[in-house]
């Protein structure tokens, strides 16, 4: 069966031969979409054998990307990625399948080949895949950053809740983007409003809870915190992000040695964490964080001075 | 309603491990309360955090570690 590979570009001419490299290893034909881009990315997609196609964006990324899908398999890869392990197994994978992505210390599982199914969300690119989706854990791409392509997600998200107000699943980028953006207060109001809203909770509202535990600690309403914080615990007892928090709290309040003990169920837990769920992992919380953390922990234990060097994570 | 008091019974257990992390009882009652629920992913979960912190067979279940 045929394999078509997408990339949306503007302006990547520092990260795309490596993108194409990857598309092209995967024995696929690589369909490019351009949306302006001035800087000579288009012309040496076009001199690399992609098929590049001039798109005008309209305000939401799933048009433009289901405008590019060809019969057969498809698959997608952003401009600023590339395939550090598995571009030759694509070739023989039939079905749909969850990619590891690797981005700035956090590792996602995305899915990014499949038979039948199209692109959705007008901002991120959650493909809406027929079937059951595999998750290929030998398939890895590496990520150098997501810029936007166009336009702020956060805009783009906003226009979407007004169009669907009534629907949790705008309110849930729109706080992503928010995040991203490091707009915290109305991060927390359209984050609160999305799991009010959200009437089967599953993982997304797992996730959400557990940035907007962070947010609040952030603020230091840890009461808050910890509450939201015990909720992600509760349905995922083997996360070390969790445990994690959990110990940053106690940390704050003073509590070394139970943030100590804390830390440890971070490093002894993540251990047993399934490969195959579809939660970010945040590779640092399985190791070297709640070492340090816990290192620090001990240190203040024996009257020394907590001066220069990381605290966790929830301080400024 | 039965589902939302098996959730306070989970998170009631879990808030005793937060506040005595170094207890194994608070653990292991975590692992029953997953248990009755059917929740034998997350039971499992707890257990091996009890075998890792506490040792399959180690010091009397409700004697604190240090």
């Amino acid at each position: 069966m045929v394999l078509t590979v997408q990339v949306l570009t503007r302006n990547n001419i520092d990260t795309i031969e490596r993108c194409l490299e990857s598309a092209f290893a995967t024995g696929g034909r690589v369909v490019v979409g351009d949306l302006g881009s001035d800087d000579g990315t288009d012309e040496l997609c076009e001199a690399r054998g992609a098929d590049v196609r001039r798109l005008d964006f309209g305000g939401d990324y799933s048009q433009l990307r289901n405008s590019l899908l060809a019969p057969g398999r498809n698959m997608y890869l952003e401009p600023w990625e590339s395939m550090s392990a598995g571009a030759g197994r694509v070739a023989s994978m039939d079905g749909s399948f969850a990619f590891y992505v690797v981005q700035g210390g956090v590792v996602s599982k995305q899915v990014r080949l499949w038979s039948e199914g199209t692109f959705k969300n007008p901002v991120f690119e959650h493909v809406d895949a027929r079937g059951d989706v595999v998750v290929a854990p030998e398939v890895v791409l590496s990520s150098d950053g997501a810029p936007d392509l166009r336009e702020s997600n956060t805009a783009i998200c906003r226009g979407w809740v007004a169009r669907r107000p009534a629907s949790p699943e705008p309110w849930y980028y729109l706080a992503c983007s928010l995040l991203a953006e490091g707009k915290m207060d109305e991060f927390v109001g359209s984050a609160v409003k999305y799991l009010s809203m959200d009437r089967s909770p599953g993982d997304s509202s797992v996730l959400m809870n557990y940035y907007l535990a962070r947010v609040e600690a952030l603020k230091g309403r840890f009461d808050v915190a910890s509450k939201r914080a015990l909720g992600c615990l509760a349905l995922h007892p083997s996360f070390s992000e969790f445990w994690c928090l959990l110990g940053d709290l106690m940390y704050s309040r003073g509590g070394y040695e139970k943030a100590m003990s804390l830390y440890g169920n971070a490093l002894a837990a993540g251990r047993r964490r399934r490969s195959d769920d579809l939660l970010p992992i945040e590779v640092a919380k399985y190791g070297s964080y709640p070492r340090r953390m816990a290192e620090r922990c001990a240190l203040a234990l024996k009257g020394g001075l907590l001066v220069g060097g990381k605290g966790p994570e929830i301080h400024r | 309603m039965q589902g939302m008091r098996s959730i306070d019974a989970v998170l009631r257990a879990l808030s005793s491990v937060v506040s005595s992390p170094d207890v194994r009882r608070g653990y292991e009652e975590l692992s029953r309360v997953y248990e009755s629920m059917g929740m034998v992913e997350e039971a499992g979960a707890v257990d091996f955090l009890i075998s890792e912190r506490f040792g399959a067979d180690g010091p009397g279940a409700d004697e604190e570690q240090h």
